[in-house]
């Protein structure tokens, strides 16, 4: 009887190239078949053709969101990828997703919890942050070094921020590190004098509800309700005062309208909504420090997609300056802010905020991280 | 170039045990290898694909013949008012039939498609091995694949044991 065919080692490369990226369970079990295919899957060669054949744009996996029948799943698939196991989050609320992990908090336990959609893995945190922190960001601890292909499990921070009206309008921002299981800070600052308590209800320095922060060059930036941003040091690399608040450019800006994100020149920059037109602004730091702002493109979404109730600005995918619209009649929409190329992502309707799940995982930076 | 009006121009293509096939210059040219051998003008009569066998070239003429663009009054095909998305359907439910082929065969498909260079061809024929990577234990992809094992017992238990979430 002849031998079984093999799969010659020649042609290995052809079929493992063509491996999906939105399996990164694949790469794992084809790095287990045998040694070579581990070789060929850390191989740079391999890996160059690799990102040749798929690219090399963040993929979004899909999306996390509050669903309004609370025991729906948080996760919605917009690839083929589903998470390893199918979390329990029917009493948590989604807080940020970022660098692979998910950060929740738990009304049942009480607890912050980091999820790994793709390990299924969770880490829990005691709530012991004061009540007036509000907004939360997740990332990884590693910082700018990290490529993310394979950090998911590892350290990540926590980042707080909220701000307070009593006689003064105070923000608050501190950090916990899994690595220490240390919280740093508070770092605070005054903002304004609440004068005859002006603020109580309506202050615009109150940081826009279930909007994380957004991480721009290592810092994080939260939106105020109104016409300011809450800017956070939250590496502690910077040197000076790790908060600071940034006024928006002149006119009516409101939080729920308004997106921080990396500008083209890479440092920081915004995307306003109005009118269902969005207004892309750059950042130029004057010779005081001070920051400028710069009028960019205008966007015009009744060109890109059907709306016939008023946009709605409900997410960013940070890496890729995309945002997430959405119209209620006609479900969710990305839109590349540099090449408007708009893309249908779902049907559904009456969603606040999304929270892109962004896939980093690559043949090598999986299959290197075989053995623990 | 003399020929294009008057009819389709024909090229030889020969297998290493002796077998000639006839084939139209632009169903020869789905292979980016002959392409290029053709406009470098080093195929003059008849071009000898090394390693590949009368059987398995002649299916992967058959499917050239099949994924070939129709452009132009070539037959009953281009006079029919097909739909592209019908076309694509059709050539979907064509491929999925095509692969329906043993192993060896398949094997020797993705080695044919490679040298060829036929995009197409080796999407085909390599996603059949990527379903079983996704689809099956390590233990039924190494005896589908007749790959070896070559990890230690502990090694591939400490990868089972770190990576549980991908082998559920």
């Amino acid at each position: 009887m002849a031998p079984p065919p093999e799969l010659n080692p020649e042609i290995v490369d052809e079929v493992l190239v063509r491996l999906p990226r939105d399996d990164p369970a694949g790469f794992i079990r084809a790095s287990a078949v045998c040694k070579s295919w581990l070789d060929t899957l850390t191989d740079p060669v391999f890996l160059r053709r690799y990102r040749d054949l798929h690219g090399t744009a963040p993929l979004v996996l899909g999306f996390l969101h509050d669903p309004v029948d609370r025991s729906l799943a948080r996760f919605v698939p917009t690839t083929a990828f589903r998470p390893a196991v199918a979390a329990d989050h029917s009493t948590s609320v989604v807080l940020d997703c970022r660098h692979g992990r998910a950060l929740f908090y738990d009304y049942g336990s009480s607890e912050f919890v980091v999820w790994d959609p793709i390990t299924g893995r969770e880490r829990r945190m005691r709530d012991d942050v004061p009540d007036s922190y509000t907004n939360y960001t997740v990332l990884c601890a590693a910082g700018a070094g990290c490529d993310h292909s394979a950090c998911s499990d590892g350290p990540f921070l926590m980042a707080s921020a909220g701000v307070e009206c009593r006689d003064l309008v105070q923000a608050d921002a501190c950090v916990y590190s899994s690595e220490t299981g240390v919280r740093r800070g508070p770092d605070g600052i005054y903002l304004d004098f609440n004068l005859e308590e002006a603020y109580d209800e309506n202050c615009p320095y109150y940081l826009q509800s279930d909007r994380p922060g957004v991480l721009v060059g290592g810092t994080l930036y939260f939106v105020c309700r109104s016409s300011a941003l809450l800017r956070y040091d939250v590496l502690g690399t910077q040197g000076r005062g790790s908060l600071s608040v940034i006024k928006l450019p002149p006119g009516k800006f409101p939080g729920s309208s308004t997106i921080v994100m990396r500008a083209e020149n890479g440092g920081l920059g915004l995307a306003t909504l109005r009118r269902d037109v969005l207004q892309l602004w750059s950042t130029e730091t004057g010779p005081d420090g001070d920051v400028e702002w710069v009028k960019m493109n205008r966007i015009q979404l009744r060109k890109l997609m059907p709306l016939n109730s008023p946009a709605r600005l409900i997410g960013l995918i940070e890496d890729a300056n995309v945002v997430f619209v959405t119209s209620d009649d006609h479900g969710i929409f990305t839109v590349d802010l540099k090449s408007l190329l708009t893309k249908k992502v779902c049907e559904m309707d009456k969603v606040k905020d999304v929270f892109p799940y962004v896939c980093y995982y690559t043949p090598a930076g999986t299959s290197s991280s075989l053995f623990g | 170039m003399a020929t294009r009006e008057a009819g389709k121009k024909m090229i030889m293509l020969k297998s290493p045990d002796g077998m000639e096939f006839e084939v139209e210059e632009a169903v020869a040219m789905e292979s980016q290898t002959i392409r290029k051998m053709i406009e470098d003008d080093c195929a003059d009569t008849a071009i000898l694909i090394p390693n590949i066998n009368s059987k398995i070239l002649s299916r992967v003429i058959e499917y050239c013949n099949k994924h070939v663009p129709t452009t132009g009054a070539t037959g009953a095909a281009a006079s029919d008012t097909v739909a592209p998305a019908a076309l694509a359907e059709d050539l979907k439910i064509w491929d999925a039939e095509f692969i329906k082929v043993n192993r060896a065969t398949r094997f020797d498909l993705i080695q044919a498609a490679s040298y060829l260079n036929i995009k197409g061809l080796l999407d085909l024929t390599s996603q059949t091995t990527i379903d079983t990577i996704s689809d099956n234990s390590l233990e039924e992809i190494r005896s589908f694949l007749s790959t070896k094992n070559d990890y230690l017992p502990e090694e591939e238990q400490t990868i089972r044991r770190e990576n549980q979430w991908a082998f559920q």
